[in-house]
C-alpha cells in the first residue's frame, strides 16, 4: 500500500456529508414512521407508549416540584409531607416513579425490538441511537431522582455510581502493563531487546516506571468526572443541587429537541388510540396505588446497610462489580453501551429475520439472560462471588462461538466485519475474568492457568489470542468443509472479484 | 498528485481541530468551574488540575484504656475540609474510621493498633469490623480461619485482614474485588493516648 493509496482512501467532505445525510433522513423518535406496521406487529406500538410515559413523568414531576425542597436537611421530610399531607401526593409521586420505571422498561423493550426486527437496517442506525440515549436519560434521571428522596438506598447507589468513573484514571497504566506483559513474554521467548530490565532474581522483566508513566498518561479524567457528577468530593448539598437541576434540565432539553422535530416535520406524536393510552396511564396509576412508592430510611453517611441494593435496572451491574476487578468492571461498563451503539454498523447483510443473523441473535439472548440471572443472583443473595462466574463466562463465550459458527455458514458475510464483531464481544465477555484462574474449568484444564495470575490485562491478551485462533479455525472449517451448492457459487464469485 | 479539492478540505478540517480545540479550551476553562468545583477561585485550565488536598479540622483521640483487650475496637468520625468552589463554599467531608487493637503488642510493650478509613477503596461504601466469624461466612462469602478477625464491606463483599500486609500496608484483601488495602490514618500513641491526625492522601469519600 502506497501513500497515494492511503490518501485516496480518505473520504471526501462530500462523502461524509452524504453519509450523515443518509442517516439523518430516516430519523424516527417514537415509531411515528411505522404507522403501517402497527397492525401486523404490535411491538411497533411501543414508541407512542414510550412518549406517553415520558410525558406522564414530566407532568407529574411538574406537580412535585412545587412541594419538594432540595436540601439535605429537608428533602426527606418534604417527601414525607408529599406522601402524607398533600392531597393525592402519594398518587402523584407513585405515578412519577412508576411512569419513569415504565419508560425505562419500554426503552429497553424497544431496543430489543430494534435488534430483533432489524429496524436499524437501511440507514436507520440513528433511530437506535435515539432510543438508547432516551434510555440513558431514563437511567440518569432515575438515579438523580432517587437521590432527591435522600434515603439510604439512593445515597449508596449514588456513591457507587459516582466512584466507579475514578478507575478510568488507571486505563492508561493498565494498557502500559498489558504492553509490558507482551514484551516480557517476547523477551522470554528469545526476542532480542535493549530495553532496561530488572535483575534476573527479581524476574528479569522490563523496567516500567509506573510513577513517571502516570504523569504522562493520567489526565485525571476519572477524578474530574467524579467531581463533575457529584459537584464536590463527597455527596452533600452541592450534589443534591446538581442532581435536582439536571434531573429536570436534561428532560427539558430532550423535550425541546423532540418538539422541534415533530413541529418541523409535521408528524403526529401519538399514533395509537387514546383508549390504549388511557390503559397505560391506568396501569401506572394502579401500580402506584397497589404498590405505593417506598420511602426507605433517611440517608446516613456513616452506615452502609447490609445487604444494599441499587435501583432494579442497575442490579445486574452491581452484582458484576462484585466479581471483577474494578478497572475491568469500569471498562466493561463503558463497553456495554458502546456495543449497543456500534454493533448495528457491523451487521450490513440484507437479512432481516433474526434467525438469519446468528451473531445478533446470540448477543440479544445473552444480554437478556445475563441481565436476568445477575439480577436474580443479587436479589436472592445466593451467589458465591468466588465460584459462580466461570459458568457464565463459559456459557456466554459458547453462545457467541455458536453465533459465529452459524454466521460462517450463512452466505455473503464479510469476514473482516465478522472478525471485528467477534473481537468486540470477546472484549466484553473475556473481561469478565476474575482473580481465580478458573478459565481452565470449561476448557478441561487444557490451558496453562498459572500464566493467568500475572494480572488482569496480562490474562486478557491470552484469551484474545486464544479466541482469535478459534475464529481462524472456524473460518478454516468454513472454507474447506463441503457446503451447500449456493454457498460454493457465491464463494467462486467472491474469488473471481478478488 | 490528482488529489480532489474536497479531500484537501477534509485534511485541513482535521488538522485545524487541535488548534481550535486548544484555543476553545483556554477560553472556556473559566466556565468549567460551574461544573467542576475548583480548589482556587481563579485557576485556569481547571480540567487538568489535580484535586485539592484536604485539611484535617481536628485531631481525634482516644485513651488507650478504651481498648482493654486484643481486638477491641472503636468507630469514629474524622472531619476534614476541602476548599471547593461549590454552592456551599468549603465542603466538609466526614470520613468514618475504625481503630482496632491488634493481639500482638509492640516490642516496647505498647499496644499495637491499626487505624483504617472505613471508606472502601473499591467503590466508596462504608465497611465494618466484623469480629463474628459466622457472620462473615454467612454474609460476605468468606470463611475466616479460626481466630482471624476481618473488616468486611456490605456493598461488593470485599474482606480485609488487618494481620496481613500488601504493598500499601496492613489490611490485605483476602476476598472480593477491592484493588488495595484500606486507606490508613496517620496516628501516634503517646502517654496512653491514641491520637489520629490525618488521612493517607488519595482516599475517596
Amino acid at each position: 500500500m502506497t501513500f497515494a493509496d492511503i490518501l485516496s482512501s480518505i473520504p471526501s467532505v462530500e462523502q461524509i456529508k452524504k453519509f450523515a445525510q443518509d442517516k439523518l433522513k430516516n430519523i424516527d423518535f417514537f415509531d411515528e414512521t411505522y404507522k403501517d406496521k402497527y397492525v401486523e406487529n404490535v411491538w411497533y406500538k411501543l414508541g407512542p407508549v414510550q412518549w406517553l410515559t415520558w410525558m406522564l413523568t414530566i407532568l407529574t414531576g411538574v406537580l412535585l416540584i412545587g412541594i419538594y425542597i432540595p436540601t439535605t436537611e429537608q428533602a426527606y421530610d418534604s417527601i414525607i409531607r408529599i406522601q402524607a399531607e398533600v392531597p393525592f401526593g402519594w398518587l402523584i409521586r407513585g405515578m412519577h416513579k412508576y411512569a419513569a420505571d415504565a419508560f425505562i422498561i419500554i426503552c429497553t423493550m424497544k431496543l430489543y425490538r430494534m435488534f430483533i426486527c432489524a429496524d436499524y437496517k437501511g440507514n436507520r442506525e440513528l433511530n437506535l441511537w435515539i432510543c438508547f440515549f432516551l434510555l440513558l436519560l431514563g437511567f440518569y434521571s432515575g438515579l438523580s431522582g432517587y437521590l432527591l428522596i435522600w434515603n439510604q438506598r439512593a445515597f449508596w447507589a449514588t456513591k457507587v455510581f459516582a466512584t466507579f468513573p475514578g478507575y478510568m484514571d488507571q486505563f492508561g497504566l493498565n494498557l502500559a502493563f498489558l504492553g509490558a506483559t507482551v514484551v516480557n513474554k517476547l523477551i522470554e521467548w528469545g526476542v532480542p531487546s535493549s530495553l532496561p530490565r530488572l535483575p534476573v532474581e527479581q524476574g528479569g522483566g522490563i523496567l516500567l516506571d509506573m510513577k513517571l508513566l502516570n504523569q504522562y498518561i493520567n489526565f485525571n479524567v476519572g477524578m474530574t468526572t467524579q467531581q463533575i457528577l457529584l459537584g464536590g468530593s463527597a455527596i452533600g448539598q452541592a450534589t443534591i443541587t446538581r442532581f435536582y437541576s439536571m434531573h429536570m434540565a436534561l428532560s427539558t432539553l430532550g423535550l425541546i429537541v423532540v418538539e422541534l422535530y415533530f413541529y418541523s416535520n409535521k408528524k403526529k406524536r401519538f399514533n395509537i388510540s387514546w383508549t390504549e393510552g388511557f390503559m397505560v396511564i391506568g396501569m401506572v396509576a394502579i401500580a402506584a396505588t397497589v404498590f405505593p412508592a417506598e420511602m426507605g430510611s433517611r440517608a446516613d453517611a456513616a452506615v452502609t446497610p447490609l445487604p444494599i441494593l441499587s435501583d432494579w435496572y442497575f442490579l445486574a451491574l452491581y452484582q458484576m462489580y462484585k466479581y471483577i476487578e474494578p478497572v475491568l468492571a469500569t471498562f466493561v461498563t463503558m463497553l456495554i453501551p458502546a456495543t449497543v451503539l456500534f454493533l448495528p454498523f457491523f451487521d450490513t447483510g440484507k437479512e432481516t429475520h433474526i434467525t438469519k443473523r446468528p451473531i445478533i441473535m446470540s448477543v440479544t439472548i445473552m444480554g437478556f439472560i445475563n441481565f436476568i440471572v445477575f439480577s436474580v443472583l443479587i436479589i436472592l443473595n445466593i451467589a458465591n462471588i468466588n465460584n459462580d462466574p466461570p459458568f457464565w463466562v463459559a456459557g456466554s463465550v459458547i453462545i457467541v462461538a455458536f453465533g459465529i459458527y452459524f454466521s460462517c455458514l450463512q452466505r455473503g458475510n464479510n469476514y473482516w466485519k465478522l472478525l471485528l464483531t467477534f473481537c468486540l464481544f470477546l472484549g466484553l465477555y473475556l473481561s469478565r475474568i476474575h482473580t481465580q484462574p478458573y478459565f481452565g474449568l470449561p476448557l478441561g484444564g487444557l490451558l496453562d492457568t498459572t500464566f493467568l495470575k500475572d494480572g488482569a490485562w496480562g490474562r486478557m491478551w491470552v484469551f484474545y489470542g486464544g479466541f482469535a485462533a478459534l475464529f481462524i479455525a472456524v473460518l478454516y472449517i468454513e472454507k474447506f468443509l463441503p457446503k451447500k451448492k449456493e454457498s460454493l457459487e457465491s464463494l467462486t464469485v467472491e474469488a473471481s472479484h478478488a | 498528485m490528482d488529489m480532489k479539492f474536497e479531500k484537501r478540505d477534509l485534511i485541513k478540517i482535521l488538522l485545524s481541530i487541535p488548534v481550535i480545540g486548544t484555543v476553545a479550551s483556554v477560553l472556556l476553562s473559566p466556565f468549567v468551574r460551574y461544573l467542576k468545583p475548583s480548589s482556587g477561585p481563579m485557576a485556569t485550565l481547571e480540567i487538568f488540575k489535580t484535586p485539592d488536598k484536604p485539611q484535617a479540622i481536628s485531631i481525634v483521640s482516644f485513651p488507650v484504656t478504651d481498648f482493654p483487650t486484643p481486638w477491641s475496637f472503636k468507630y469514629f468520625m474524622f472531619q476534614e475540609a476541602n476548599r471547593e468552589y461549590t454552592s456551599v463554599g468549603n465542603q466538609i467531608k466526614t470520613i468514618p474510621g475504625a481503630a482496632v487493637r491488634l493481639p500482638a503488642d509492640e516490642a516496647d510493650g505498647k499496644p499495637k493498633f491499626v487505624v483504617f478509613s472505613r471508606v472502601c477503596p473499591h467503590l466508596g461504601c462504608v465497611f465494618n469490623f466484623v469480629p463474628e466469624e459466622s457472620e462473615v461466612a454467612k454474609g460476605y462469602n468468606y470463611t475466616p480461619t479460626p481466630g482471624q478477625k476481618v473488616f468486611a464491606c456490605p456493598c461488593h463483599l470485599s474482606v480485609y485482614d488487618p494481620m496481613q500486609e500488601d504493598t500499601k500496608g496492613r489490611g490485605k484483601v483476602v476476598s472480593g474485588p477491592a484493588p488495595r488495602s484500606p486507606f490508613k490514618f496517620n496516628f501516634s500513641v503517646d502517654n496512653g493516648v491514641l491520637a489520629i491526625q490525618s488521612l493517607e492522601s488519595g482516599g475517596i469519600s
